[in-house]
């Protein structure tokens, strides 16, 4: 029988197709199609919304340029006025102040006058975190590197005027040890060769500011605002706030250090730092009581060598000289 | 039910016969006071006093004891009784003190408890007839020559029992005393030179005051031998003069002793004070004393040197007795002198004072120098107590030199000025002393104090104290010295041993070995506290470490018991009274403290507050008025309201001007409020609600109603009144109907005030009319 329709058809499936030049290869019946397109869309300017989230700034501090730390705190000195009430001011601060101890000298100059700038606003908020300021305060004055160190002060003036009440409460002792230590003095029965390899790299201005900061923390500490006010008046004023309302001071209890085991101290000797910095420093009798039994003679010491000296540190420990005589002259 | 009580003839024979429980019935009975009943007197308590004589003069122990038990209620409770046959009660009771005392012997309980018993009726029995003239002359004192010499002998076996009776019948019949007291003396003296420090506390106070009381009787010879000086006049107190002299007179060889050991010649001072303690003008007076035998110390057993201690408490509890007991005529004390002497024992210190040369330096003698020396300051320290208890603020003018001595109490470390915290843990009792002479001057002192470094030295020591003390710290403290090294190696053979316990405990849980303060101790330490933190402003720091010991003791105190002892409250609450120159008190710490019961100080401070009188002036009407009405009415009701009140108050003010007047003005102005609203139902007849009135209000009405007959008694229409609670309450408006009472009210006020020019009174008709008083607007 000749082949029917179907047959040849079925023939046809095994049969090779020939391939034709210059044509393709013919599909194979069962070849998907895997073409696809893709379409982008492309914008030209880019679409900034408003700053509202300041947060990743403050990542920015600790970048590894200082001048993107600078620009960065830069920034946020302008935002202060608005900022100066929300509740990113705790981590901005706890951000910015390791910076006291920052290698470049531009980020520690923006960092003053941030501090400035929030201090002018709202001084509480740097009361709140008195504490961390002064321990970066005391780790920039022990600092290796002389720079450091003395750009310590300029950020202790800072925070004297603004909140030095609370700074002299918390760590009058403390700051003065650290201050005898930037300036290189020793205290009498103390090392004193200690420091002889700080003396050679202050220059006079350091020295004056330094000088600055000394007596404007012992003008703070020591001088009794009460008598100022009295106007010549003998008997004790009362202008002590009322001690049975609410405090209006962060942490009222704090000193009294309920909570903190404090280590025996076994040698039994008084005048070691260790010692000293743990003095309470609560009112000023306190402060007056330490400064005349600890650092009394040597101020006076070390103020006559430099007042002999001459120039701008000269006057300043002149000025220190008058301050201690003024207010130790009946104690 | 009759009121006649048990017939004694009942109680009197079943006395003898019935059982203990029965017994203390009866005598419940006996107390009663209608057995106080002359009537009674012949027959029956005379059956009853019988009976109790005849269990008093039985020979069984138990019918004894019962009969002086009944011997003494009925004395006590029935004079009758007392005044009639005390004296025969006496007598027997005595007689078998007697017979008990001849034959003594203290061998068994019952004896002990009978003679005790005994003692204590016959006490009792003598106190009763004491005061009575015609009872003591008849009963007592012809007994007492009997009785003092038995009690004397007794005394020498049992102290104790007897010397309290001896000591009253000394004070108060010192006459009839008077053959005896030689006797008397000797039992004294041989039981103070022999046992003296056997006794216990009171025994020793029992002794130290009859010896005192020796001395009021007054020595015939005395007065023989002055011849010269006869003419002057003899103080009564001559005699107890000599026993004070002649105590203090033993002070000096002592002291003098004590410069054999300390250098004294360096301290010129002490030297003369000293010196200046010999008392050569009464020789009676080291005769009266020569009893005290001398010491007997020496060197090479330095153990002996404690007797100097056990002399020096003798003689501080002897004139101790001497200045601080009544007596019944004035004496003159030699205040001086005690406090120099007590400034002279306090100055034997190491802390300025060295050691003689040629004393030996070996550790026997030296450890008990350095125990001795805070002894014999310590009995300076028990003289000034026992003066400033009883003459307190005459010793104001010597506080200084006081203080001053007291400083050297407080052991410093050698050769330099800072304290030994250590030794003063060890004198802890001694420092208790110390602490409580303190806290008697302290009230005297006032705030202007010169002695700041005695009491920063104090406080220091208060602080110290208060922390519990460890146990084993010297076995951490081991340094690298040989000795010690032996003893380390010592234990680890010890160890090796196995008889002897496991020390691992030592390391592991050394806080387990504390040994915490004792509560007398804290107790003076608050009370020293807070009169210091009262009178002066403390330094800061020891201000805080204060605060600090306070507030964790509290706490601690709070875990362990629940509660917070009395002194630490007190001492708590003067730290929030006075806070100094803290910035902030504690007081949110201290009331969160005491949190579960509530202190009086520290809620006033939270919650302050009025008193509670002023309260009720606060007038009540403007929120009344405003919740009720409309805008329009409310200023003139307030006007309405102004002159009403003016018109009653000022009448109540003219009606009377005692002290009423404010309750008058109280009740007047309630009555005002219920004025105006009865008045404004007038003004706005439509609303009607019901009223809320005192029942006050209807008398006070009615009262006016009876002053004023003129007026017509229409007016007398009312609402309903309902009288319920306060009208603070009120907040309703009102009744219309009730309007005609006020009326003559607010006419007659009106009439008597002068105000009509500045208000308008609204003319209100007396008519049943209730629409006519819509005109009456001003």
């Amino acid at each position: 029988m000749p082949k029917t329709r179907k047959q040849k058809l079925k023939v046809k499936d095994f049969q090779k197709k020939k391939l034709k030049v210059g044509k393709d290869k013919p599909k194979a019946s069962n070849a998907t199609d895997t073409s696809f397109v893709s379409k982008t869309i492309s914008i030209r300017n880019q679409h900034l919304g408003p700053e509202t989230d300041l947060t990743k700034r403050i990542q920015l501090l600790k970048h590894h340029n200082s001048t993107v730390k600078k620009e960065t705190l830069q920034a946020f000195q302008k935002m202060v006025p608005r900022i100066i009430n929300t509740s990113i001011m705790t981590p901005l601060l706890n951000q910015c102040i390791p910076l006291i101890c920052d290698d470049s000298r531009q980020v520690r100059s923006s960092l003053i006058e941030l501090v400035d700038e929030i201090g002018l606003h709202d001084a509480q908020v740097l009361k709140l975190h008195c504490k961390v300021f002064v321990l970066y305060i005391n780790m920039a004055m022990t600092h290796i590197m002389p720079s450091i160190q003395s750009s310590s002060t300029s950020f202790l003036k800072c925070l004297l005027k603004h909140c030095g009440d609370e700074i002299c409460n918390q760590a009058f002792a403390k700051i003065m040890l650290g201050l005898f230590n930037v300036l290189g003095w020793g205290r009498s029965g103390k090392n004193l060769s200690a420091n002889a390899a700080q003396n050679q790299k202050r220059n006079s201005k350091q020295t004056a500011e330094h000088l600055e900061t000394l007596c404007e923390l012992i003008r703070h500490g020591c001088t009794d605002k009460k008598n100022l006010q009295s106007d010549g008046n003998e008997e004790i004023p009362n202008y002590l706030p009322n001690q049975h309302l609410i405090p209006d001071c962060p942490q009222p209890y704090e000193h009294l250090k309920l909570f903190t085991k404090q280590l025996k101290n076994k040698q039994d000797v008084t005048s070691a730092d260790s010692v000293v910095s743990g003095f309470s420093t609560q009112d000023v009798r306190a402060r007056q009581l330490i400064l005349k039994e600890q650092f009394l003679l040597d101020l006076l010491k070390h103020s006559e060598s430099l007042t002999k000296e001459g120039g701008e540190p000269g006057k300043w420990a002149n000025a220190l000289k008058q301050l201690l005589d003024s207010t130790f002259q009946d104690v | 039910m009759s009121s006649e009580p048990f017939p004694v003839t009942e109680l009197a024979k079943r006395l003898e016969s019935c059982d203990d429980s029965e017994f203390i019935a009866i005598l419940k009975c006996l107390r009663s006071p209608a057995y106080v009943n002359e009537q009674l007197l012949k027959s029956e308590l005379g059956l009853l006093v019988t009976k109790t004589l005849a269990l008093l003069r039985s020979s069984h122990e138990i019918a004894i004891w019962r009969g002086c038990q009944t011997a003494v209620v009925i004395c006590t409770y029935n004079p009758l009784v007392l005044c009639a046959h005390a004296g025969q009660l006496l007598a027997a009771i005595y007689s078998k003190l007697e017979q008990k005392v001849d034959y003594y012997s203290s061998s068994t309980p019952q004896t002990k408890v009978l003679l005790q018993t005994l003692v204590f009726a016959l006490s009792s029995l003598m106190n009763l007839m004491r005061g009575k003239p015609s009872l003591s002359r008849e009963g007592l004192v012809p007994k007492l020559k009997a009785i003092i010499p038995t009690l004397i002998t007794l005394a020498q076996y049992e102290p104790r029992l007897t010397l309290p009776t001896l000591k009253i019948l000394l004070y108060k019949n010192t006459t009839t005393f008077r053959p005896f007291a030689n006797k008397f003396r000797v039992v004294l003296v041989n039981l103070i030179i022999s046992e003296y420090e056997h006794f216990d506390k009171k025994t020793k106070q029992l002794l130290s005051d009859n010896f005192a009381y020796l001395h009021l009787i007054k020595l015939q010879g005395s007065a023989a031998e002055d011849e010269a000086q006869a003419h002057h006049k003899s103080y009564q107190d001559d005699n107890w003069r000599i026993g004070i002299f002649s105590v203090l007179s033993q002070f000096k060889p002592i002291l003098d002793i004590c410069g054999e050991i300390l250098d004294l010649e360096q301290d010129n001072e002490l030297q003369k004070l000293i010196n200046s303690l010999t008392f050569t003008n009464n020789t009676k007076g080291s005769e009266a004393s020569d009893f005290l035998s001398g010491l007997k110390l020496d060197m090479n057993y330095p153990i002996t040197l404690l007797e100097i201690t056990r002399r020096l408490n003798l003689l501080v509890d002897l004139l101790s007795s001497f200045l601080s007991l009544p007596t019944p005529y004035p004496v003159r004390i030699p205040l001086g002198t005690c406090i120099s002497i007590s400034e002279a024992l306090l100055s034997m210190t190491r802390n300025f004072l060295p050691l003689r040369r040629d004393v030996r330096g070996d550790a026997e003698l030296s450890s008990v120098i350095r125990d001795l020396l805070p002894q014999i300051q310590f009995s300076g320290i028990k003289l000034l107590s026992s003066i400033s208890q009883t003459y307190g603020k005459l010793c104001l003018s010597m506080l200084p030199s006081i203080l001053g001595s007291l400083e050297l109490f407080i052991p410093l470390q050698q050769k330099s000025s800072k304290i030994d915290l250590d030794r003063c843990a060890s004198l802890k009792s001694e420092m208790i002393g110390l602490f409580n002479l303190v806290n008697s001057f302290l009230p005297h002192m006032g705030h202007h104090m010169q002695e700041v470094d005695f009491f920063t030295k104090l406080v220091e020591v208060a602080l110290h104290l208060t922390k519990d003390a460890s146990t084993v710290d010297l076995v951490f403290n081991q340094q690298a010295t040989n000795t010690l090294n032996n003893r380390k190696n010592l234990k680890k053979k010890q160890k090796k041993d196995n008889s002897s316990g496991s020390l691992s405990d030592l390391y592991t849980h050394p806080e387990k070995f504390k040994l915490e303060s004792s509560d007398r101790l804290l107790c003076e330490v608050n009370h020293f506290l807070r009169g210091i933190i009262s009178t002066w402003k403390v330094p800061s720091s020891q201000q805080l470490r204060i605060l600090k010991y306070t507030i964790s003791t509290a706490v601690q105190f709070k875990q362990q018991q629940g509660f917070i002892p009395k002194s630490l409250l007190e001492l708590l609450r003067t730290e929030v009274l006075y806070p100094g120159d803290e910035r902030v008190s504690i007081l949110p710490l201290a009331v969160s403290l005491l949190k579960e019961s509530s202190d009086e100080v520290f809620d006033i401070l939270c919650h302050p507050r009025l008193p509670l009188s002023v309260i009720h002036h606060v007038k009540p009407l403007p929120e009344y008025v405003e919740e009720s009405f409309e805008d329009e009415e409310e200023e003139e009701e307030e006007e309405k309201k102004d002159l009403v009140e003016e018109d009653t108050v000022a009448a109540a003010v003219s009606e009377s001007l005692s002290h009423s007047a404010q309750e008058q003005a109280i009740t007047t102005s309630f009555k005002s409020k219920q004025v105006v609203i009865e008045e404004l139902t007038a003004v706005e007849p439509t609303r009607t609600t019901d009223i809320q009135e005192e029942p006050e209000n209807d008398i006070i009405f009615k009262k006016r109603e009876r002053e004023e007959e003129t007026t017509a008694p229409e007016e007398l229409k009312r609402s309903k009144i309902i009288s319920e609670a306060t009208v603070t309450v009120v907040k309703q408006p009102i009744v219309t109907e009730s309007k005609k009472v006020q009326v003559p009210a607010t006419e007659e006020n009106g009439a008597s005030s002068d105000d009509d020019s500045e208000f308008e009174i609204p003319n209100i008709h007396l008519s049943d009319d209730e629409d006519d008083e819509d005109d009456s607007e001003e």
